[in-house]
């Protein structure tokens, strides 16, 4: 029934702590077709990155906790109900994840064509010398000069670049259908930056590789993702085509997020338009909008009840009180307008 | 914008700082840097991870022992101070941190962590009156007196950071090294700190050496930019010049590579290639440090370093394109 | 939605403005370094447990030999090597003495050269380890090549040239032991001082002008603390093993003074006919070594930091 590739249904998940319950993840939907590329887009705590865990069978239980009626289809299949052994399979083989930072996602005590072989043998059944011209087509694909070479190197011999492709490679290892990048970028220089996202689009193109970008960085991604979604607080509060997000927000704290970013062409020192104010803390979530506190045009509708979807488009929805007709009679068609582009 | 008639606040003249790697040779971090930091302004400092720049930022400051060259404060030679200078200087030049987790004390409460510095030099004497300079400071970066007695490790990174900026305000400085006071944080948040700093700079005149290597940001807060490669200043100049008319290759790959929050924009966008990596700075030797990543390389430029020269007035550049 | 929306007002679409404040407010309880540990300690039930066990053992140590009515050092050559019976709890040994007292007393001189010997280490680690980190440079490669060199003795060869010069006994062992032991604590404290002295933190003190030695008390110190206890518990079972050893060597405690290692000498030559005189001093040390070890590693949990949440 299910002609998506990822079809995350009201995933919540939460995390025990002395003080409490975390409620890291209130409820996401979230679907990916085969080859396209979404970013998720929020900041620390917004809960993208245990979203991104949870499809990957990563979350410790205890301390965290997947709660019962959350779904992740993948191919039409359950995954949460998966055995050890199956996830075991489905990592690798059909999704697979580049981390944040290069410089501890690789072992050091290993050669990198080791570490490579390794995973593409776990779930191939062939022979150490196929293995190794595989590790040595993948680095090549990566653009890693002289593979054969580097082949027999420790990553310690390699710049924060360079091992950022080589944990590429090995994502790439068994042809994943699924990439998922947590912010692959974030610990690099902004040149080495844009060769990555460079190479991540060449290899989704040419793979047919279904990528998600997890980002706190809306510029990052303006290039590269086809589909963008905002989290903010541990749900959705916008999702849409990437041209949409930027030139038609409809959350105020997506169109915050595009204004924080200074402008090339700003006046220098001009104050920046900030979104005042931190995230929630969600062992207590706030009971109706999470961003209501920080939001610059909170209503006291906003504190009660957190607001459902509005579809703006087919592609496009949002989860703000403005969109609701009351909205439109109280403040008018173009107050809301200039909210909602924060100007 | 002319810094001709501006008074200098810090004056750093030929400053090197070398490592002694054990069995390795040097590690050049910071080779023969001078540049002026002018009263009340911001200089801004971008590079790549490992170009020299927080060396830079904490030789300044007398982190580490300079290997040669001269510091000077208000007319004042700070290199390797003598005994009687340390608090002098101490108090006037602060320092803001990159990572915001490792820069404040886990043990300590937020209010100890503020007043260590008005204990060194004996500012409020009378405990009333420090508490109540320390809820003023954390007013100014936005928080309120009840974070006093909190630990660290309760706050999110942002809040860490005006904790940070709170403990440095607190001694009263002039000038303040901020060592990528951003880069850890949120892209929300990190608007949030720039305006805090601007506010300050404004409010209490206080003078800026910015580090960072976001680019846009950097362009935002600094009226000049000094561009640094391999422990050398490879271009230095206004910010709006810095940025509208880039001279040095190594700057102009750099821009480039800058993403632009718009999508057909980003899409269209030509990022001029930078081949490579950044080189080893132990042991090397003379000749452009760019040399072996710029398109245009000579034999020249291998061989001989070129000079930070005037180009255009208050533009400098570092190359033999320019000679 | 229809009631929902009939419920609606007007009134509740009105903007309220941002109460820049109210974000910055901390739910969660405020709770210090300490507390969490100490929080995290008394949740792991095996540790509670062995530190329970261990103040009875002390506890006991101290009071038992004045309650129970038979001393140490009584024989009752009538009745040598007996079985537990209701007068003698743990039976009697080959020269007729109460084995429950002697299990006390051997108890005092073994937890003692455990403890004292464990404090001792850990002020002689601690300040030789922290001086030579902080100092670095020539200081720190002196003071190293020296441990280093203290390292490469063997403790026996110290036990047997101290107690030529003081002669056997408990006096003896303690030095020898002490001499040789605090090298392992201050290895770890060196090290640790080395990338405490790196962190961003104690040089946001350096740029605040805070001098050298309030550097140590308020940064340095607090924050190997933990570490420092962690090892301290770790080592007391390993001296409370080695006086045992030494004891059974017939190189540490001589009678009529007696510990869990010279018991179990005794014991151990008697052990095919009359089991208990083995069993019981075995017992002591093993339980106790495991206690200790058992809320070492429960200490180590509850300080991590990594482990943290």
């Amino acid at each position: 029934m299910s002609e998506h590739l990822l079809d995350i249904e009201n995933l919540k998940v939460s995390f025990h702590t002395y003080a409490g319950e975390v409620q890291a993840v209130r409820g996401v939907s979230l679907k990916v077709n085969a080859g396209e590329c979404i970013a998720v887009v929020g900041e620390s705590g917004s809960g993208k990155t245990v979203t991104s865990k949870a499809v990957l069978g990563l979350i410790a239980e205890p301390p965290g906790e997947i709660k019962k009626d959350s779904r992740i289809l993948f191919e039409g299949k359950n995954i949460l109900d998966f055995t050890e052994k199956e996830w075991r399979n489905f990592r690798g083989k059909d999704a697979a994840m580049i981390f944040q930072d290069p410089m501890t996602s690789l072992n050091p005590t290993m050669k990198v064509g080791k570490q490579i072989m390794e995973s593409i043998l776990l779930h191939n059944k062939i022979s150490k010398q196929e293995a190794k011209e595989r590790a040595i087509e993948l680095l090549r694909q990566v653009n890693i000069p002289n593979p054969e070479d580097r082949l027999n190197q420790y990553p310690y011999e390699f710049s924060g670049g360079m091992r950022q492709r080589v944990v590429i490679a090995i994502a790439l290892a068994c042809n994943p259908k699924l990439m998922i990048a947590d912010e692959p970028t974030t610990a690099l220089d902004v040149t080495i930056q844009a060769q990555i996202m460079k190479l991540l689009k060449e290899i989704q193109k040419k793979n047919n590789t279904a990528v998600i970008m997890i980002t706190h960085d809306l510029g990052v991604v303006a290039g590269m993702a086809e589909y963008i979604t905002v989290m903010y607080a541990g749900c959705v509060v916008e999702s849409g085509k990437v041209e949409e997000i930027f030139h038609n927000p409809q959350h105020p704290y997506t169109s915050a997020l595009l204004k924080a970013v200074p402008n090339m062409e700003n006046e220098n020192k001009s104050e920046l338009q900030i979104i005042p104010g931190t995230p929630p803390d969600l062992i207590m979530p706030p009971k109706g909008c999470g961003f209501a506190s920080r939001c610059r045009y909170c209503m006291g509708i906003c504190k009660e009840q957190s607001p459902d979807f509005t579809h703006v488009s087919e592609s496009h929805k949002a989860a703000c009180w403005l969109h609701h007709p009351m909205a439109k009679k109280v403040l008018g068609t173009e107050d809301i307008r200039r909210v909602l582009e924060n100007e | 914008m002319s810094n001709g008639n501006q008074e200098v606040l810090v004056h750093v003249k030929n400053m090197k700082k070398y490592f002694n790697i054990r069995n390795k040779g040097v590690l050049k971090a910071v080779d023969d840097v001078s540049f002026d930091i002018y009263k009340g302004e911001t200089l801004g400092l971008v590079g790549e991870s490992g170009c020299g720049k927080t060396t830079c930022g904490r030789t300044i400051l007398g982190l580490y022992p300079v290997t040669e060259g001269e510091i000077e404060y208000e007319g004042r030679n700070v290199t390797n101070f003598k005994k009687g200078d340390l608090p002098w200087f101490k108090k006037r030049a602060q320092m803001i941190f990159q990572d915001p987790y490792a820069s404040l004390d886990p043990r300590m409460t937020v209010e100890s962590i503020i007043a260590e510095g008005m204990e060194n030099f004996g500012i409020y004497q009378k405990p009333e009156e420090r508490k109540e300079r320390i809820y003023e400071l954390l007013q100014l970066v936005g928080l309120n007196k009840e974070h006093a007695s909190r630990f660290p490790h309760e706050f999110s990174g942002g809040q860490r950071q005006r904790i940070g900026i709170a403990r440095a305000l607190a001694v009263d400085p002039e000038f303040i090294v901020c060592d990528e006071p951003i880069s850890a944080l949120d892209v929300s948040i990190q608007a949030q700190v720039v305006n805090l700093l601007v506010k300050l700079q404004k409010e209490l005149g206080l003078t800026y050496l910015f580090i960072a290597h976001d680019l846009s940001m950097v362009k935002h807060i600094s009226d000049r930019v000094g561009v640094m490669y391999m422990g050398h200043i490879v271009e230095l100049a206004s910010s709006t010049e810095l940025y509208a008319n880039p001279q040095h290759p190594y700057t102009k790959a750099l821009l480039s590579a800058i993403p632009i929050p718009d999508p057909e924009k980003e899409k269209n966008k030509v990022v001029l290639p930078l081949e490579g990596e950044v080189g080893s700075p132990i042991n090397c030797g003379p000749g452009c440090r760019f040399a072996s990543r710029c398109k245009y390389a000579t034999e020249k430029c291998k061989t001989e370093t070129p000079e930070l020269k005037e180009i255009e007035a208050g533009h400098f550049a570092a190359c033999h394109l320019f000679e | 939605m229809t009631d929902l929306n009939n419920s609606m007002t007007e009134e509740m679409f009105q903007g309220l403005g941002v109460d820049e404040q109210s974000s910055e407010t901390l739910v969660r309880p405020s709770i210090s370094y300490w507390q969490d540990a100490v929080r995290r300690l008394k949740k792991n039930k095996i540790a509670m447990l062995s530190l329970f066990f261990l103040i009875f053992m002390i506890l006991m140590c101290i009071f038992a030999p004045y309650i129970y009515p038979h001393p140490y050092n009584e024989q009752n050559i009538a009745i040598t090597n007996q079985g537990p019976t209701a007068e003698h709890i743990f039976g009697l040994d080959d020269l007729g003495r109460d084995i429950f007292a002697r299990i006390w007393v051997g108890g005092r001189v073994s937890l003692t050269i455990g403890i004292v010997g464990a404090l001792v280490s850990l002020v002689a680690g601690t300040l030789y380890g922290g001086i030579s980190g902080f100092c670095g440079g020539i200081v720190d490669d002196v003071m190293m090549r020296i441990l280093e060199i203290i390292v490469g003795i063997p403790y026996m060869v110290v036990v047997i040239i101290v107690s030529v010069f003081l002669g056997k006994g408990m006096t003896s062992l303690m030095i020898a032991l002490c001499m040789t032991s605090w090298t392992g604590l201050a290895r770890l404290v060196r090290g640790e001082i080395i990338e405490l002295k790196e962190s961003e933190y104690v040089m946001a003190a350096r740029v605040l002008g805070t001098p050298s030695f309030r550097i140590i008390t308020k940064h340095l110190i607090p924050n190997t603390l933990s570490i420092i206890i962690i090892n301290t518990t770790f080592s007391i079972p390993s001296f409370i093993f080695s006086e045992a050893f030494l004891s059974f060597l017939g190189m540490g405690i001589q009678p009529p003074l007696t510990s869990w290692g010279a018991m179990a000498a005794l014991g151990q030559q008697q052990m095919t006919y009359y089991p208990h005189e083995l069993i019981f001093p075995a017992l002591a040390i093993s339980v106790t070594m495991l206690a200790f070890n058992l809320l070492g590693d429960g200490l180590r949990d509850a300080f991590d930091p990594k482990l943290r949440q």
